[in-house]
């Protein structure tokens, strides 16, 4: 019972001295005050006067014992055998309090039970009703101390006290009354009011729960509807079975008839079981399974004759339950009367809401890539794992270089925001609009990530910095935003071909749309210049590495818009990016820490999204582990230890099956050990010393650009990835994984609700992230919260805002202030940080001509793998099964030492050609051999130039560590002597830059 | 008849070195005796493209139609094609050209630009007071200054007596046919006694080119089907050259790396290939010869204008050009190592270590 009353009158009818006329006074209160009042002002849908919270209604079974003696065989304990039931669980407390301390309430409505009721009109229904709560008394002893109690309870705040003062007994009731319950589950359940037993019985009637009740996650009592989600998640997971059982009345003075605060002893009086109810494994969320229970009506009156109600308080109860249920169903619309059969306990389909209210453009950063093919291009990959693409995919029949291009798709979402459909030109009107840009010629130089704390003496000049004021506009290629709309456009209406660089037309891609009127994003055809003629490279200069003035390329990025509108209707949209980056060469390479990751740790960390309540094996552990071993194809380093065969070849669903193998509680951790060892052999997060030796053996983005002994030289784990982490060392993650598991290879085999966002993965897993020297498709700003107005989201700034200027030079403090470059973004604004010309790179080899003219690349023929990897002979060997095992191991593990045949070379134009020599083959997974415990069943047998080689001259430093003579260890890294590393290394490492 | 400067030889350097001498105000004379056959050596990179572009020689390249080239294909060092792609370059995608026809378009910008082209042999020279005393098979002139462009054959300096140094001697044997492949890219093969390429050609033709020694050249040339019985054993090349009956009569060249011992003297200069010839594996000759073409005629033009250094110069950038050659061709030949016994290619391993070894750093 409420005792806080939210309906307040001073004008309450006083003809308590009846118990009639109490009744009729109760009725009035709870209903026409007190239930009535919540409708006045608004309740909807209406609700019960008590008992009103619902925490979940289930449907169940109700199974008399077996071998009853006649003695307990009375009524409907006679009857059936099984009766189908639904019971509604729940709370006695108002709308906007709390589950927590509240009186737990089951009403259980059965079925099929024949015979005349006592409730008319409906006293042919097939229905019988028990009502129960969580505490074994009540807290007045019949109707008119009850008329009493609520007058006080209404009345004031002063009344209510003056009544617990008198009532003593019936305060500390109600207070015991507030019980904290864990679970509904798990309560011990009363009639509190007695019922006759047959003709000549009375008894009360006991609800108890039979161990084990289903389990559950430790209840949250922060959760004002905790006990509804406890509910639900017991139920999902198994049944609930309860003993019913029936109290027999000894006498008045043991088992009193009408003074409901006395407890009925049950030593005294031993409840016996007669029935067992059944809940079974359900989802009580189910389509319609609230809203049936709480259209239901329970009256303790609507049973047999042999189990009428004793006492006032239950015909108090058998006019204001009946009242209140009339008043609520004729305000709610619902037919006032008792259902003829139970409703189906199978759960219907779920429902949906198929009405769009927004739409989103997926992925919300599209990547595509500049090829030399004139009109040869591909879609970019929209799952994590496509099928391999062959060489063939990638290149037209001229051997040229098809483009990579962005296709983009619409989802339409309801109002609750869940995926209802695609959008295409076959259910949407859909005007694309794109406008991409290329402003690397007015930005800043790069040489290092300015937000890494090395960097703060950093002051960056402009690039072209002698063209200067409004001159500097025309170092933007910027041809406007284009139009597309339908299907299967194409045209030269669509291209961004108004751009110029200093009076040079400047192609920046086009767009065109798939045959349902989805959007492709084409980039320029990686044509680089320099009008001037200017050369790309001073070797006077190191600045110039990367920074080439004068010299443009096509590349680009910017905003991707749809306006859409359905039946008519205009929804809004959430914008997209797209950016045009170089041709990627390893497409079945992903590099240890993808871009994707990057941008995941940032919205974590800033709370966009969720750290993981559990951490997935699949998701969180296993790609950190595999992707070293994806490397081992790269680098003899890696191939060692994390290579097939090695110590750790996390492919080998052995040592996985121990990885993921997850502690039960009670049994001892046996892989917990292996963990920890696996945990700490990465790099920890804020190391504060330079640790090439701990994984991952890569650079990270202080590399090159400061001191030698930086810890920002080499590669740490994110800290979002070191939490997840340190779960998986702890026990405490799911183990998702078995050997089995086959990832979606297509689009169309992941589920619509989860496409957006694996699209939006997808995109950015195969851009590299591993340092930022400057990158290859995107650098260090992307992984600033600031720059997002939502996970995957760029924030847009408006196209009438002026481009914002910063000033001669770029500093750490300038680049990293709100409101700065890192925040809004236009067009050309997250490339304009990348290499300038992206070939950049190359510009070291020279053939000895004079500067002007020397060719960027050795103008050699052969091609040549700059790396470690398995040769086609080798592999020959390998697979075929003829052949002596011996010789079949020793080809796999053979790898090719090219660098030990550049001897006598200049130490500069070897570092570069190691660099950047030839060999930009694509990758291409062969087949290798199955169920063989020394090779594994994927061989990549081409070269993997996107990792950098200076992984060679880690892997120097990594043979520090072993007990060999330095010339060995150098020799064993591919270097020739001391006097080539040094020189790489002086390259490499330039002298941190002075402020002018 | 009196000229400033004779250019023997009107291929790309000869050309190249006569345009830029008559655009820099001096009379210059083109002689060759042009035949009409096909010459091996069609790849241009891309590095030549700002070359081209200064010399204001891309409207001309335009004009002789090539083939844009858009990277390499070799199985070097093992037998695995892989794929150097010129979108990487800076510079962009190379060419493939019709000898012919980009000689005569370089002929006719030479001519656009002032100088005077003709056909005819050089029978003598002689030093004097005044430049040299020339005898061509045409009739006699003076002219101050000499440039020898005869490409390999070396006329001028052989006449001087100036040595050349050569590398080991290559053949290539070469035939013209079909193109039967829409692959643009150059390919490359190493084989047990040599290595081929291929590469197509304007108008619908396609070359393929064998190197190896010369003694194994005159057998191959003298067996019946020796050179189609070679192209029919490799692995890579025949799929984009069918080892049929469409192929003209292979011919041969010489095709080993050689080198003046001196590139210019009193009142001469060498250019192209008669100062500096190269190994066919590195795409360099037809590059070197407009590179040299350019500034061998700055050279001549600066002492012309009474600044000599500007041989000294000359002579110093073709001595960097030919040590990286000598490097870079040396890496590359100890990169195939699958037949280092046979005598191709332990010639060339051989010759490697023989190189002085230059100081590092």
């Amino acid at each position: 019972m409420s005792h806080k009353h939210d309906a307040k009158t001073t004008d309450i009818p006083c003809s308590c001295d009846t118990d009639a006329g109490s009744i009729e006074c109760l009725q009035h209160m709870f209903v026409d005050m007190v239930q009535r009042g919540r409708i006045d002002k608004g309740q909807c849908p209406a609700k019960r006067p008590v008992f009103l919270r619902l925490h979940g209604v289930a449907h169940g079974r109700f199974e008399i014992a077996p071998g009853l003696s006649p003695d307990w065989r009375v009524g409907i304990f006679s009857q059936q055998v099984t009766y189908p039931v639904w019971a509604r669980f729940s709370s006695d407390i108002s709308d906007g309090r709390p589950d927590l301390n509240t009186t737990v309430g089951l009403g259980i409505k059965l079925f099929d039970v024949p015979g005349q009721k006592l409730l008319p009109p409906g006293s042919t229904s097939p229905t019988a009703d028990f009502i129960l709560q969580n505490h074994d008394v009540f807290f007045v002893d019949d109707a008119r101390a009850m008329c009493v109690f609520t007058k006080a309870s209404l009345t004031s705040e002063e009344e209510y006290l003056k009544w617990r003062k008198e009532n003593p007994k019936g305060a500390a009731i109600l207070d015991a009354m507030e019980k904290k319950v864990p679970t509904v589950l798990g309560e011990n359940l009363w009639s509190v009011i007695p019922f006759r037993f047959g003709p000549e019985k009375y008894c009360k009637y006991k609800l108890e729960p039979i161990a084990p009740i289903p389990t559950g996650p430790n209840p949250d009592y922060n959760d004002p509807n905790y006990l509804g989600v406890d509910l639900q998640q017991r139920l999902q997971r198994g049944e609930a079975r309860f003993r019913f059982m029936v109290q027999p009345y000894i006498d008045e003075q043991k088992t009193p008839l009408n003074k409901a605060t006395d407890q009925w002893d049950e030593k005294v009086s031993v409840p016996q079981h007669v029935a067992t109810l059944t809940l079974p494994q359900q989802d009580i969320a189910a389509r319609g399974q609230s809203a049936y229970g709480e259209a239901l009506s329970f009256n303790p009156w609507r049973t047999l004759a042999e189990h009428e109600p004793v006492g006032t308080i239950a015909d108090a109860r058998k006019v204001i339950y009946q009242a209140s249920a009339e008043l609520r169903r004729n305000v709610n619309g619902q037919p006032d009367g008792e259902p003829h059969l139970p409703r189906p306990p199978a759960p219907w389909p779920p429902a949906r809401d198929t009405t769009i209210v927004r739409a989103a453009i997926h992925p919300g950063i599209g990547i595509a890539r500049v090829g030399n093919s004139p009109e040869g291009f591909y879609v970019g990959p929209e799952v994590i794992q496509p099928e391999p693409l062959s060489a063939a995919d990638m290149r037209d029949s001229t051997g040229a270089l098809k483009r990579q291009a962005a296709l983009f798709r619409l989802y339409g979402y309801n109002a609750a925001g869940e995926v209802v459909a695609e959008l295409t030109g076959n259910n949407a009107k859909i005007t694309w609009q794109v406008h991409l840009a290329n402003r690397k010629a007015q930005w800043y130089q790069f040489d290092a990530a300015l937000d890494i704390p090395q960097a703060y003496e950093l002051s960056l000049p402009l690039r072209n910095a002698h063209i200067k004021g409004a001159a500097r506009t025309n170092l933007a290629i910027d041809p406007g935003p284009r139009h597309i709309e339908g299907s299967d456009i194409s045209g030269p209406a669509y291209r961004f071909d108004s751009g110029m660089f200093q009076g040079t037309k400047v192609g920046l891609g086009e767009l065109r749309t798939d045959a349902s009127g989805r959007l492709l994003v084409l980039g320029g055809h990686g044509i680089s210049a320099s009008p001037e003629g200017k050369p790309i490279y001073d070797p006077d200069d190191p600045d110039t590495f990367n920074n080439a003035d004068g010299w443009y390329d096509d590349t680009s990025d910017g905003p991707v818009n749809a306006a859409v509108s359905i039946a008519g209707r205009e929804i809004p949209v959430d914008a997209a990016w797209v950016v045009v980056a170089p041709p990627n060469y390893a497409p079945d390479i992903i590099g240890w820490r993808t871009l994707y990751d990057l941008l995941y740790d940032a919205y974590v960390e800033c709370g966009w999204i969720a750290f993981p309540e559990q951490v997935s094996f699949v998701r969180d552990v296993l790609p950190a582990l595999q992707r070293l071993s994806n490397l081992q194809w790269v680098n003899k380093g890696f191939a060692a230890l994390f290579g097939h065969g090695g110590q750790f070849d996390f492919d080998d669903p052995q040592l996985l099956t121990k990885l993921s193998h997850r502690p039960a509680a009670g049994h001892p951790d046996i892989y917990g050990e292996l963990r920890r060892v696996i945990f700490n052999a990465f790099r920890p997060v804020n190391n504060p010393v330079a640790e090439p030796r701990t994984w991952p053996w890569l650079y990270g983005d202080a590399f090159g650009s400061f001191e030698d002994d930086d810890p920002e030289n080499y590669l740490p784990l994110s800290p979002v990835r070191a939490s997840l982490l340190q779960r998986w060392v702890e026990g405490n993650f799911d183990n998702d994984w078995h050997p089995d598991y086959q990832p979606p290879h297509d689009l169309s085999q992941v589920e619509l609700a989860d496409r957006p966002a694996m699209l939006d993965q997808a995109a950015l897993h195969f851009c590299l992230a591993d340092a930022f020297h400057p990158g290859c498709e995107l650098t260090w700003p992307m992984r600033h919260s600031s720059m997002y107005r939502a996970p995957f989201r760029i924030r847009e700034r408006p196209a009438e805002q002026p481009v914002p200027e910063y000033g001669r030079k770029l500093t750490q403090q300038i680049a990293l202030r709100p409101g700065g470059p890192l925040y809004a973004q236009g067009a050309g604004d997250l490339s304009r940080w990348m290499a300038l010309p992206w070939q950049g790179d190359t510009a070291f080899c020279r053939s000895g001509y004079d500067v002007e003219y020397d060719p960027y690349l050795p103008s050699f023929w052969p091609a040549r793998v700059p790396n470690q990897v398995l040769t086609e002979e080798d592999y020959a060997i390998v697979i075929n099964p003829d052949l002596a095992r011996e010789q079949r191991l020793a080809a796999f593990h053979r790898r090719a030492n090219w660098l030990r045949e550049l001897s006598g070379l200049p130490p500069a134009q070897m570092m570069h050609m190691v660099e950047h020599f030839g060999a930009m083959g694509i990758v291409a997974a062969k087949k290798g051999v199955d169920d063989d415990p020394d090779f594994p069943p994927v061989i990549f047998v081409e070269s993997v130039p996107g990792i950098p080689t200076r992984t060679a001259a880690l892997a120097a430093g990594l043979d520090k560590a072993s007990a060999r003579t330095r010339e060995d260890r150098l020799r064993l890294a591919g270097w020739e002597n001391e006097e080539q590393l040094e020189a790489f290394r002086r390259l490499v490492l330039r002298k941190r830059k002075h402020e002018d | 008849m009196r000229t400033d400067v004779l250019v023997i030889g009107a291929g790309p350097a000869g050309a190249v070195a006569a345009r830029v001498l008559a655009k820099a105000g001096a009379r210059a004379l083109l002689v060759d005796d042009i035949r009409d056959t096909d010459k091996v050596g069609e790849s241009l990179p891309g590095a030549a493209r700002p070359l081209l572009r200064d010399l204001g020689l891309l409207p001309w390249l335009a004009q002789s139609k090539p083939r844009a080239c858009v990277g390499n294909v070799s199985a070097w060092g093992d037998d695995v094609l892989r794929a150097t792609d010129f979108i990487r370059d800076p510079n962009g995608s190379g060419w493939h050209v019709d000898r012919q026809r980009f000689e005569a378009s370089l002929r006719d910008a030479a001519q656009e630009a002032g100088a005077t082209w003709r056909t005819a042999r050089l029978k003598s020279v002689t030093r004097d007071e005044a430049g040299w005393q020339v005898q061509l098979s045409d009739g006699a002139l003076c002219t101050r200054w000499l440039i020898d462009a005869s490409g390999r054959s070396g006329i001028l300096a052989r006449k001087l007596g100036v040595a050349r140094t050569r590398d080991t001697p290559m053949i290539a044997l070469y035939a013209i046919g079909e193109n039967r492949h829409a692959d643009e890219r150059t390919m490359v093969e190493s084989v047990e006694d040599g290595w081929w390429y291929c590469a197509p050609l304007p108008q619908g033709r396609r070359i393929a080119v064998l190197h190896v020694e010369a003694s194994d050249a005159s057998r191959i040339l003298h067996e019946p089907h020796g050179w189609l019985d070679q192209l029919a054993a490799t692995r890579h090349i025949r799929l984009l050259c069918p080892a049929d009956a469409s192929w003209c009569p292979p011919r041969g060249a010489d095709a080993g790396g050689a080198c003046l011992q001196q590139w210019s003297g009193d009142g001469w200069l060498a250019v192209g290939d008669a100062a500096l010839a190269f190994d066919p594996l590195s795409s360099q000759g037809m590059f070197n010869a407009l590179y040299t073409g350019l500034r061998g005629a700055q050279a001549v033009m600066g002492v012309l204008s009474g600044q000599p250094d500007e041989l000294a110069r000359y002579s110093h950038q073709l001595s960097n050009v030919r040590q990286t050659y000598l490097r870079h061709t040396q890496y590359f030949y100890a990169a195939e190592q699958r037949w280092k016994h046979r005598p191709f290619w332990r010639r060339r391993h051989a010759e490697a270590t023989q190189m002085p070894r230059s100081r590092l750093g």
